[in-house]
Parts: C-alpha cells; sequence; structure tokens
C-alpha cells in the first residue's frame, strides 16, 4: 500500500460517501424509515468517524494535544473556540450520527439525512481550516 | 367517554406546557436549545404525552397496560395495524429518551418528536372513531 493509497482511504469525505452508500443499499429506505437498524448503527458510526477523523487533523495542525485519550468535550472545547456555528452542526452531527443512528439505530430517514448534512459541513470547514493554516 | 376526553386533554396539556418551557426557558440559541435542566423537562413531558396517547390506543385493543413492560411490547402492538407508526412510535421514543437522558437537543429534534406525535395521535384517533362504529 502506498502513501496515496493511506490517504485517498483516510479521506473524511469518503466516510460520509461510505455511510450514504450503506444506507441507500443495504438499510434499504421505504417511506421516510430505514428497514435495518444494523445498517443504520453501521453506517451512523462510520459516518462519525469522518467527522473526528476531520477534526483530529485539524487539532494535529494547531498542535493541540490531549492527555490520555480523546473525549467529546476535548472535540467540543476545540470548535467552540473557534466557531460558534460549525459547533452547532458539531453537536447536531454527534447527537444525529453518534446518538440517534449509532446507539439506537434509529430508523428515520431524516434524522440520517440531517445527520449527515450537518457532518459534511463540519468536514468543510475543516478542509477551509486546513487550507487556510497551511 | 368522558374520562376518555379528559385523558386527551391531558395529553395535550402536556405539549402545551413543553412548548411554553422550550420558548421561554429552555431558550433556543441558534439549532439548539442552550438550558440542559428545562430541554431534559420538556422532553419528559413529551414522553408522558405519548405515552398517554398510546395507553388510550391500548385500551381501545382490550390490552392490559401493565402487561406492556418495554416501548418495543408497544411496538409490537402497533405493528399488527400500522408498521410506519410503529416505527414512528419507536423513532419518537428514542430521540425523546436520549433527550432527556444528555439534555442535549438541537430544534430539529424537539420539532421532528412533536410532528411524530401528532401523526400517531390523529392515526390513534382514526382507530378510535373505526372501533366506535
Amino acid at each position: 500500500m502506498t502513501m496515496k493509497d493511506i490517504t485517498e482511504i483516510e479521506n473524511p469525505y469518503n466516510y460520509i460517501e461510505n455511510a450514504k452508500k450503506i444506507l441507500r443499499e443495504k438499510a434499504i429506505k421505504n417511506e421516510g424509515t430505514y428497514k435495518y437498524p444494523k445498517y443504520v448503527k453501521m453506517a451512523g458510526h462510520i459516518a462519525w468517524c469522518g467527522v473526528l477523523l476531520a477534526l483530529d487533523e485539524l487539532m494535529n495542525k494547531n498542535n493541540i494535544k490531549i492527555r490520555g485519550r480523546k473525549d467529546i468535550k476535548d472535540y467540543i472545547e476545540f470548535v467552540r473556540k473557534r466557531n460558534r456555528k460549525v459547533l452547532d452542526l458539531l453537536m447536531i452531527s454527534y447527537e444525529k450520527l453518534h446518538i440517534f443512528m449509532g446507539y439506537d439505530g434509529n430508523l428515520s430517514v431524516h434524522h440520517s439525512k440531517i445527520g449527515l448534512e450537518s457532518a459534511k459541513d463540519v468536514i468543510d470547514w475543516v478542509n477551509k481550516q486546513l487550507k487556510y493554516t497551511k | 367517554m368522558k374520562i376518555k376526553n379528559n385523558k386527551k386533554d391531558i395529553a395535550q396539556e402536556y405539549i402545551l406546557e413543553a412548548k411554553k418551557i422550550l420558548r421561554e426557558k429552555a431558550i433556543r440559541d441558534g439549532i439548539i436549545y442552550k438550558h440542559p435542566k428545562y430541554t431534559k423537562k420538556a422532553a419528559r413531558l413529551i414522553l408522558k404525552s405519548l405515552l398517554l396517547i398510546l395507553n388510550k390506543y391500548m385500551k381501545i385493543q382490550n390490552i392490559n397496560i401493565k402487561d406492556l413492560r418495554t416501548i418495543d411490547d408497544y411496538v409490537r402492538i402497533i405493528a399488527l395495524k400500522n408498521k410506519k407508526i410503529a416505527i414512528k412510535t419507536k423513532s419518537t421514543y428514542q430521540c425523546l429518551t436520549a433527550v432527556i437522558h444528555y439534555g442535549f437537543a438541537s430544534h430539529d429534534t424537539i420539532k421532528t418528536s412533536l410532528d411524530s406525535i401528532k401523526e400517531i395521535s390523529d392515526w390513534i384517533k382514526k382507530s378510535i372513531i373505526k372501533h366506535i362504529k
């Protein structure tokens, strides 16, 4: 595996796309709800991982070092200091992707859609910040 | 019949009270609510309202409420008649319990929950009318 392959895999947008693909192909949409909670959970976890991956990258660029394991509070604190609007989006991603989808396997299509949209917005913001720090 | 009407009113009152708490105390800040304490309180009232509405449905189905231990028991019974409403019931229950636990809620979550409760309530109303006929 080359270095290029690794960066291609570790692209946060790929996580979002994979989550969408799982929802589309495996969770199976039917009148505003999904059929299989197992795949909703899977998609939620994957999309949330994409958000964390993006934020980790930005934290590294800003030389933020957390002692021990990172916690959601660390991410919240990091974003709060930089952009309050993005903090709202992060909280929505956390609520929809991590809690509703990841923990509960909530079958609502609406929650998944909002969660994925806000996750993409957070990653877009991180992307802009990364360009700015370069 | 009179008792049924009273119960419906209580469910509606809970919703109105929750809305008031959300507007005046939890206070919307952008897309999320500011104060977890009041957000939790409102979510608890909305959940109570949902359970009252569901209990009403169980009553017309001649099911003893004491036999229903978890939300899955309610969902299973509703799914016999309407799968979409059953999934909505579970989804709303999950959202509200998460809000009660974490104290964090976006405006969208609360709005979706209230809309779903209205849809569930309307469906139950229709069922009651059918049952009476």
